[in-house]
């Protein structure tokens, strides 16, 4: 176990490594010199060597990617070259909105998958589980920013129940972040609850192919007994696989989401950064969405070592 | 035959609604996209009508902000869906899959190393990548497409790889190895074929990811630039208007859910077709579906039990008039009548397909989804019949007035559970508290002869027979009446076999339980079994008494099954004389390790061997003795790790290592078989033939071309040998004509053919080159009774006729005997014992050879 935790230790700082060196050289590296990306062709080259010699752009490469780096461990993302705000704090606050919206919205998507992925599954080979099935499969063709717009125009627009958009931090007052966050978590959650739903349903018809779920029913269980105490945890191992990887989907997916209502998350904090040419904060906004992915894989493996006792033994 | 008509129609794209679904989809979106690159009602980029107008006669789905026709711009936006999906899945394709298929035909640190490079792009989701990609190069259609092909390539990588790793594990790849194929034909032959359809369906799937990160990104404004039609910029545009003008979201939004939804249903309904577990090499689609009682010979033994049977007691299980239909109305079992008398041990025997296992399942109520059951099922003590119980009231009988035993260990036990809480969920589900259930656990456990502490154990921490042991204790937890057990040891080596079968019967009869035995191994029934039914097709041709159905079989099919059941010696003839010739193939203290996660297996422990031209050697041993390892390195396909060998004057001993580089290679790597060019004599003149007939041919070739791959390669055909297409052909005909296949074989895949025939077909593949020496790794052991004795005699019959050198591996020591002169005993990497055939097996040195002898089932008449 403890050579196990280790090997994939290693593997995931190699990651990480390769990871930011392929962001630094992708947004520091090839788009040229900040100083004219910042300032402009026609700057006067005292005003470039300046910004230079402020934002550090005329060290090394290497020393800078190390420095970059360096404050990535430490917790220091740097300054923004156009706003001059300090990154950390902002990108801080930004992940714990898109945290918020992305956790959200897999808890609905679970709540609905789990339960309506084993029927579709239980029941395939009738008109109900066909029936559900074929509603997952619509579900997951449907962009999930469709999904936000219409929403909006139901709710937002026609009822005027909920806000069209915007956002309120559960500290400034839980009723007003209630009413933010709902629809766009739904709208979030909703095409998960389709993409989780199919691969739930796939994990227990496989369950239900099992040699031990046979065993289970002739030692006296029910087919519904055997398929909840043996089956669901058996399908949990692939299915806890799916929801790291829709997490980090989802981390990224929010982009959309976050620009349909408005909500002043990670994906708007990197879109505008985009919009601004503000390469240093995209490269350090990456950054983190990236280490957030491939922590997530790295926990998803873990989750799957601890599920099932049969990798366990790997050392 | 009618097992083809039903893959016809399984084949029949009209039997996958998704896939004529999905392809309608996709096709309307392409049509749209060809159309509108002639026409569209309008100009799409023109803004000439009235704004914000709703769906109408003219407009079919309304104006936009600037008046322009949005059907035409729907239309005109199917072709930036369609080419930036085209060109991300090419992309993805072209650099994934060679990518996948390198990796797993090289194994080893390359292909750890380029997977491990593929995987870091998991960590760039498209989405992000198009995103960064357009920050520094600028957003557009281009950078929209390359970000989301990059972004696809570890999906066709891994899916690649892993298709690959499956395709060159089987042993039609290690059979296309021996016959000397180079890895690029192998690459051309096998693999890619055989992946064809994975990638595929991987393409259909990618490409509805690529249409839906396209239009997030022009959502975003980060994908195709204005003025052209793009479906996720119509949705962006349209968000001003919600509530004004709700079909300029709805439209587009639908033209993108169809086009996915298109791409989805395509991919599963390919993967529905090309699913290997649907097409007809599933056991459940080979089997002979009942034609109708065969016609019962004047003086066969009545099927009713009652007549035969003094049954003063009731019996502890009645089984009456039972059939069991498929939905579709085919019918498996027809009629099937048995009983099982308290303290009464019936063995149901039958080859593979005859319905013994259905029998058995009906009885518990544990029929598989999609067949039903008629008849009366009756256990003593339990009132009504069984088959009329609904699944709560059945399962308060099993397992605990009926129980079963399955055949097959290593699955039956559910892996994420501790053995000792199996158990004791047995007695919990039948109202035993939890303590009493505990300590009754660990008695049943140690009374099966588990160690102490097995409780604590996983099931992946038990060997086979352990586990087999578990399930029996699980199985008696209860004390049932009735315990019916389903080739309980078939999946066993042969000395714990006989542990387990001495067990069950201990148990059983401690108990008072009636045994309901299913087997195929009529030895095994001789030994376990005091009454005998047997059934064919699903119908109980003959039963009675143990001793007088194998004494006096009535029943033609009986007495065709004992007569091939009986493997009677090989006749000494030559062994002497043959002792003169020359060795054909030496071991020298031969030794094999390799790593295994982080211990190193011993397969070989200094083996030492000759084999004489024009011997026939046997190999016998259990799993994990080495046998394979032994007969891979004789064949070439592996190196040992020390000692001298030589096959067909051919010198394969340990390769020096060369540098410090090879040292740590990997298990994977070191299975790899050595360069092709050194061994072009010895492919020639030694060949295989495997165990699994369903895994050692190609499923995608014909049986001809199939039969004449070995003869592709120049060096493997002999002087004047086939060296036309024309001469192969005929070269293929002779050896089909040789092992008994009809000439209309060639055109047929190997789906078509039955085990016996396969492996036929194997044997004519081995033959084609004529080589001087055929190695048969358990050449039998998948095959039914009475198309063993078959297939035996026709590699003894051949061996004789193209006087070749027989090296054949069993774990069966009758098989052996009956073909082989000369036998050697392995067990645990070394040889044992050595010698003729008839003096190992009557007069066994070894402590080992005495048991396995014993332990042998022996069929008693």
């Amino acid at each position: 176990m403890a050579r196990h935790l280790a090997s994939h230790l290693a593997q995931l700082v190699a990651t990480l490594l390769v990871a930011t060196a392929a962001i630094f050289v992708l947004l520091r590296v090839l788009p040229g010199d900040p100083a004219i990306v910042a300032l402009g062709i026609e700057a006067s080259p005292e005003a470039l060597a300046a910004w230079r010699a402020e934002h550090g752009t005329d060290e090394p490469l290497f020393d800078q990617y190390l420095d970059w780096v360096g404050g990535l461990l430490t917790g220091d993302l740097g300054t923004s070259h156009v706003t001059a705000q300090e990154l950390t704090p902002l990108v801080a606050d930004r992940v714990q909105v898109t945290g918020i919206l992305v956790l959200l919205g897999m808890l609905i998507a679970l709540v609905v998958a789990i339960p309506v992925g084993t029927l579709a599954a239980v029941w395939h080979r009738n008109a109900g589980g066909v029936t559900l099935s074929a509603v997952s499969q619509v579900g997951v063709a449907v962009p999930n920013f469709l999904v936000g717009v219409l929403l909006v125009a139901l709710f937002a627009v026609r009822l005027g129940w909920l806000p069209s958009g915007g956002w309120t931090a559960p500290a400034d007052g839980l009723g007003e972040f209630w009413r933010h966050v709902l629809l766009p978590a739904v709208a979030l959650g909703s095409v998960q609850a389709a993409i989780i739903t199919r691969y739930v349903r796939s994990a227990v018809l496989e369950i239900m192919r099992e040699d031990f779920l046979r065993t289970a029913r002739a030692k006296g269980l029910t087919f519904t007994g055997a398929l909840v105490r043996h089956g669901l945890r058996n399908a949990g191992v692939p299915i806890v696989t799916v929801v790291g990887v829709q997490i980090a989907s989802m981390l990224i997916g929010a982009v959309v989401i976050e620009r349909v209502f408005a909500v002043p998350g990670l994906g708007s904090l990197l879109l505008d950064s985009v919009g601004n040419r503000d390469l240093l904060a995209v490269q350090s906004i990456v950054a983190v969405l990236v280490v957030l992915v491939v922590l997530l894989n790295f926990l998803v493996d873990l989750a799957y070592t601890l599920l099932d006792p049969r990798l366990r033994r790997a050392s | 035959m009618s097992d083809q008509a039903g893959v016809a129609a399984r084949r029949r794209p009209m039997g996958h609604p998704q896939l004529v679904i999905g392809a309608a989809l996709v096709g309307l979106v392409v049509v749209m996209a060809l159309v509108s690159l002639v026409w569209t009602p309008f100009d799409p980029e023109h803004a000439g009508a009235e704004r914000l107008l709703p769906p109408g006669a003219e407009h079919w789905f309304g104006t936009d902000r600037f008046g322009r026709d949005v059907f035409s711009q729907v239309m005109a936006g199917a072709q930036i869906t369609l080419l930036v999906g085209v060109v991300a899945v090419g992309i993805a394709a072209v650099v994934g899959v060679p990518l996948g298929v390198l990796a797993g035909m090289r194994g080893g640190r390359l292909g750890a190393l380029l997977m491990r490079g593929s995987d870091i792009l998991l960590a760039f989701p498209g989405l992000l990548l198009a995103i960064v990609l357009g920050a520094v190069y600028g957003a557009g259609t281009v950078t929209a497409m390359v970000a989301l092909g990059i972004g696809s390539i570890p999906a066709f990588a891994r899916v690649a790889r892993s298709g690959t790793l499956q395709v060159i594990r089987s042993d039609y790849v290690l059979a296309a190895r021996a016959a000397n194929r180079g890895e690029l034909a192998i690459a051309k032959r096998h693999v890619l074929p055989n992946i064809a359809g994975t990638v595929l369906v991987q393409c259909s799937v990618n490409f509805a990811i690529a249409v839906l990160a396209e239009a997030g990104l022009s959502f975003l404004g980060l994908g195709t630039p204005p003025p052209t039609p793009s479906w996720g910029r119509m949705l962006q545009e349209s968000q001003q208007f919600l509530g004004v003008a709700d079909h300029l979201a709805i439209v587009p939004g639908v033209a993108i859910a169809v086009a996915v939804l298109g791409f989805n249903l395509l991919g599963d309904g390919l993967r529905d077709v090309l699913d290997p577990r649907l097409s007809a090499t599933s056991p459940a689609d080979t089997r002979t579906p009942v034609a109708g009682r065969p016609a019962q010979e004047p003086q066969a033994a009545s099927p009713s039990a009652s007549q035969v049977e003094p049954a003063a007691l009731p019996p502890a299980l009645d089984i009456r008039d039972l059939t069991v239909r498929t939905d579709g109305g085919r019918p498996l079992l027809a009629d099937v009548s048995l009983s099982v008398a308290a303290g009464e041990r019936v063995g149901l025997i039958g080859e593979s397909g005859s319905g013994k296992t259905m029998t058995a399942l009906a009885a518990l109520g544990l029929l598989p989804d999609g067949v039903a059951a008629t008849g009366h099922v009756a256990l003593d003590g339990v009132p009504g019949n069984l088959l009329d119980r609904g699944e709560r009231a059945l399962a308060r009988l099993r397992g605990e007035a009926i129980s079963m035993v399955f055949q097959e260990p290593m699955t039956a036990l559910n892996p994420l559970m501790r053995v000792g809480r199996q158990v004791v969920e047995t007695m919990t589900v039948h109202g035993t508290a939890q303590p009493a259930a505990a300590s009754r656990a660990a008695e049943l456990l140690a009374e099966v002869g588990l160690p102490e502490g097995a409780a604590r154990r996983y099931p992946h921490e038990l060997s086979g027979g352990q586990r087999q042991r578990v399930v029996l204790a699980m199985a008696l937890a209860n004390d049932p009446a009735v315990l019916v057990a389903d080739e309980p040891t078939t999946a066993l080596d042969v000395t714990v076999q006989r542990q387990v079968l001495d067990l069950m019967v201990r148990l059983v009869e401690d108990r008072g339980a009636g045994l309901l035995f299913i087997t195929h191994d009529l030895a095994v029934v001789s030994q376990v079994c005091e009454r005998v039914v047997v059934l064919l097709d699903g119908v109980v041709v003959e039963e009675g008494p143990v001793a007088q159905v194998f004494a006096d079989p009535r029943h033609a099919y009986t007495r065709r099954l004992l007569a091939a059941s009986a493997l009677e010696p090989r006749a000494a003839t030559r062994p002497a004389a043959v002792v003169q010739e020359p060795a054909l193939i030496r071991l020298e203290d031969v030794t094999r390790t390799y790593p295994r996660r982080g211990q190193t297996v011993h397969a070989l422990r200094g083996v030492s061997l000759e084999v004489r031209e024009g011997q026939r050697f046997g190999i016998v041993g259990e799993s994990g003795s080495g046998k394979s390892t032994l007969l891979r390195i004789v064949a070439g396909l592996d190196r040992p790790t020390s000692g001298r060998v030589s096959s067909a004057g051919v010198d394969l001993s340990a390769a020096p290592r060369a540098g410090s580089g090879r040292d740590g290679r990997s298990g994977r790597d070191a299975d790899r078989p050595t360069s092709s060019g050194e061994l072009g004599d010895l492919r020639a003149a030694l060949q295989l033939v495997f165990q699994d007939p369903y895994g050692s041919l190609d499923p995608r070739m014909t049986v001809g071309d199939i039969v004449a791959e070995p003869l592709l390669n120049p060096a493997n055909v002999r002087e004047g040998g086939p060296r036309t297409a024309s001469d192969r052909r005929d070269a293929v005909r002779e050896m089909l004509d040789a092992v008994g296949l009809p000439l209309d074989a060639t055109e047929r895949y190997p789906h078509q053919f039955s085990g016996g025939q396969r492996q036929r077909i194997a044997i004519a593949r081995a033959l084609v080159c004529r080589p001087r020496i055929l190695v048969a790794d358990e050449p039998v052991s998948a095959l039914d009774v009475s198309v063993r004795r078959q297939v035996l005699d026709l590699l003894a019959r051949l061996a004789d006729e193209y006087a070749l050198t027989l090296l054949l591996v069993s774990h069966d020591l009758g098989v052996v005997r009956h073909v082989c002169d000369y036998v050697a005993v392995m067990r645990d990497g070394r040889i044992v014992e050595q010698g003729p055939t008839g003096q190992v097996y009557d007069d066994p040195q070894h402590e080992y050879t005495r048991r396995l002898r014993e332990a042998t089932p022996v069929l008693t008449l």
